[in-house]
């Protein structure tokens, strides 16, 4: 359905089924593989919902815990990818609000400083790259969680509105202007931030 | 004709107009340069956007990934899973449980003249308490016997709770198991974490019986803390490795019986023994602490080649090895793990261990206020007195890399600690299961280090456990890991003996 799914999905959709029922059958072995297909996925949702990588390890790795735990309880039919969307922004709109500080905050400095550390990695040419994302990123985190996961799940997971809509527990409608106001209120905080008018 | 409003341009710019909406809004903007201008707008801050939220912790990170998250998943909640899935009951059905009455069998007739014993062989004794351990699963990563840590308080697991982070869970009652306080007011997912790692420090006793009866469970904690061979840890161990684990367990029966200790007389190592295997030796010695105290029960375990061994009450062990450099490690509770490599050669070599003792008041290393040695008595050991002596080649480098991981946080060296516990253990066992384990702890301190001075030597540590793993169970999966690993490792190691080797694994894995 989405690009973000399909990249993860190397098997057919039969096969997935076959993986999730046999998962739901306490086949760990299945459900190991599962985890294997979508870790990347929910990685890039839980980095882009706490942008720190010890966060987002965290939230990633728990985000398939609760999906165990869950997945008696799981349709074998629909779409999986929304559903551990759906696992992983709402364990992060719960760390948002059990967290005194922001999440982007780095809880350990060393952490911080491997940030950028990564396979896509560049040094040349990240200084410029490096100050407009630290606008935009900072920009982000200022918004309300809602906003930062219905522009997470479209931005970096390129998901559909219908994926969006299952993944947030919303209506397509409702996904529709959420993340129209989400885009214009970034806009509007990343110029507060670059002196620009918006 | 009006302005596209923001929604609509947003809906536009995802394709999420269909039929006569999208038609309509793509005339309009055909003639509507302002719209234009704002529909790249919003394009292009999606297109900035996209890489300041996207991070690629590498492939590493992945590929131990899923291994983690079995952990976590067995840390957290064993009891919350499917019926069929970790199931607590299958170790004590699995092929270990008959072999280790095999086990039992071979301290009955080599009892009378053994000194040391392989971890496989477990002492009668223990088998009670494996019951015990049973109403009381311990994680994993039980640290009772952790060497050179400081043995955290216990603490109960905490799992905060989630009400809605399982769509369509039973309720938040079912989902989430909160033994102690849930944490209130802590950040949600650092507290996990810190459950996890309280939750290996002392596993939470989930089942009534093993709650009313904490007492002992402690009491047998407590005596386990003092055994060489954490019986419980082994059960809990071996339950963990769920699945995969049956297999890996008849792995490492055949691996015991395979290659049994040879017969050793306390008065005479060099015993009258079929000759040795063609370039085989006998590498004796003896551990003892910083006061020349003979130290028992500490593991000695080459590591490279997975075999082990326990001290006996006079602080010595044998174990047989290939000529050649071999990494040797030695870990007792109360003390740090020592590695050094010794060089094997003759018929004979000699190892002389002396173990630092755990600094328990600065973990950083600053204060050296020990905990007692487990009590052997002080007796004057026997020298060995033939062989050339066990060449000891840089162990400084070892020791060096191990030390370079003090600066870092707590949270980070106790995942170190772990991960070297882990590591031992496997090697002490020879299962490959066990070896991943290991791995995935390394992936875990990897993804903490990664970008700083240590994440080749801890890819090196991901590298050597992923192919002691595809060693110790080679199959394709192990394979792949492996090769995936020792590569990141090689690519990024600078020139010398460790990348050697690494380069002399990948030869071996490749197909």
């Amino acid at each position: 359905m989405e690009p973000a799914s399909r990249r993860t999905q190397t098997g057919d959709f039969e096969e997935e089924a076959g993986l999730l029922r046999a998962a739901q059958g306490g086949d760990q072995a299945a459900f190991g593989e599962l985890v294997r297909r979508y870790q990347r996925a929910i990685y890039r949702v839980a980095y882009a919902l706490t942008r720190n990588p010890s966060d987002a390890d965290d939230l990633a790795q728990e985000t398939f815990v609760r999906a165990w735990q869950a997945i008696g309880r799981f349709r074998v039919g629909e779409p999986l990818h929304p559903w551990l969307a759906r696992i992983a922004t709402n364990l992060a709109f719960s760390l948002f609000r059990h967290r005194k500080r922001r999440p982007e905050t780095p809880l350990e400095p060393l952490v911080e400083a491997g940030q950028q550390w990564g396979a896509e990695d560049d040094p040349a040419g990240r200084v410029e790259e490096d100050e407009r994302s630290g606008h935009l990123q900072a920009a982000f985190a200022t918004l309300k969680p809602e906003h930062q996961a219905v522009l997470a799940l479209r931005v970096v997971e390129e998901m559909s509105y219908e994926a969006m809509a299952a993944a947030l527990g919303v209506p397509v409608g409702t996904v529709m202007s959420r993340l129209s106001r989400a885009r214009a209120e970034l806009k509007a905080r990343l110029a507060e931030r670059t002196g620009e008018r918006s | 004709m009006n302005h596209l409003t923001d929604e609509q341009l947003s809906a536009y710019m995802d394709g999420a107009f269909r039929g006569r909406d999208a038609e309509e809004a793509g005339r309009h903007l055909a003639g509507c340069q302002p719209c234009r201008e704002a529909l790249a707008e919003l394009a292009e801050q999606d297109a900035a956007l996209k890489p300041a939220l996207k991070h690629d912790p590498g492939e590493a990170y992945f590929e131990s990934f899923a291994s983690r998250v079995e952990d976590r998943i067995r840390s957290a909640a064993p009891s919350r899973a499917p019926a069929a899935g970790f199931d607590l009951g299958r170790w004590f059905r699995s092929p270990r449980a008959l072999a280790w009455a095999g086990g039992a069998a071979v301290v009955v007739v080599g009892g009378g003249i053994a000194l040391m014993t392989t971890r496989e062989v477990t002492p009668p004794d223990l088998r009670a308490r494996d019951g015990m351990t049973q109403m009381a699963p311990a994680a994993p990563g039980e640290a009772k016997t952790e060497p050179g840590a400081v043995v955290p308080p216990p603490a109960a697991t905490a799992t905060p709770s989630m009400d809605d982070a399982a769509p369509g869970a039973p309720s938040s009652g079912d989902l989430t198991e909160s033994p102690g306080a849930a944490q209130e007011g802590m950040p949600i997912v650092t507290s996990e974490r810190e459950a996890l790692a309280k939750s290996r420090a002392d596993a939470p006793a989930p089942s009534p019986v093993a709650a009313t009866g904490a007492d002992e469970v402690a009491r047998v904690r407590k005596k386990l803390a003092a055994q060489p061979m954490d019986a419980a840890k082994r059960a809990a161990t071996g339950q963990a490795l769920g699945a995969t684990g049956a297999r890996e367990e008849s792995a490492a029966r055949e691996y015991s019986f395979a290659q049994p200790p040879p017969a050793r007389s306390p008065s005479a190592p060099r015993t009258q023994e079929a000759p040795d295997l063609e370039g085989e030796a006998r590498l004796c010695g003896d551990v003892r602490d910083a006061a020349g105290r003979p130290v028992a029960g500490a593991q000695v375990t080459l590591t490279d080649l997975g075999r082990a061994a326990t001290t006996d009450a006079a602080g010595r062990f044998c174990l047989r090895a290939p000529h050649g450099e071999h990494a040797l490690s030695v870990m007792a509770v109360g003390y740090r793990e020592s590695r050094q490599v010794v060089r094997v050669a003759g018929a004979e070599a000699i190892a002389r261990v002396t173990l630092a003792p755990v600094a328990v008041l600065d973990p950083r290393g600053g204060s050296v206020a020990g905990r007692a040695p487990a009590g052997p008595p002080k007796t004057a050991l026997p020298t060995v007195p033939t062989g050339p002596p066990a060449t000891q080649v840089p162990g400084d480098a070892m020791d060096q890399a191990k030390d370079a991981y003090a600066p870092l946080p707590d949270t980070v060296r106790g995942m170190v600690r772990e991960a070297r516990r882990l590591e031992a253990e496997a090697a002490a066992r020879g299962s490959a299961a066990h070896f991943d384990f290991a791995a995935a702890a390394w992936g875990r301190v990897l993804a903490r280090v990664m970008g700083g001075p240590l994440e080749i030597e801890t890819r090196r540590h991901v590298a050597e456990t992923r192919y002691r793993a595809w060693e110790a169970g080679p199959g394709s999966r192990r394979a792949r890991t492996a090769i995936e690993a020792l590569t990141a490792y090689v690519t990024r190691a600078p020139a010398g003996a460790e990348r050697d080797q690494a380069i002399r694994w990948l030869d071996r894995v490749r197909p």
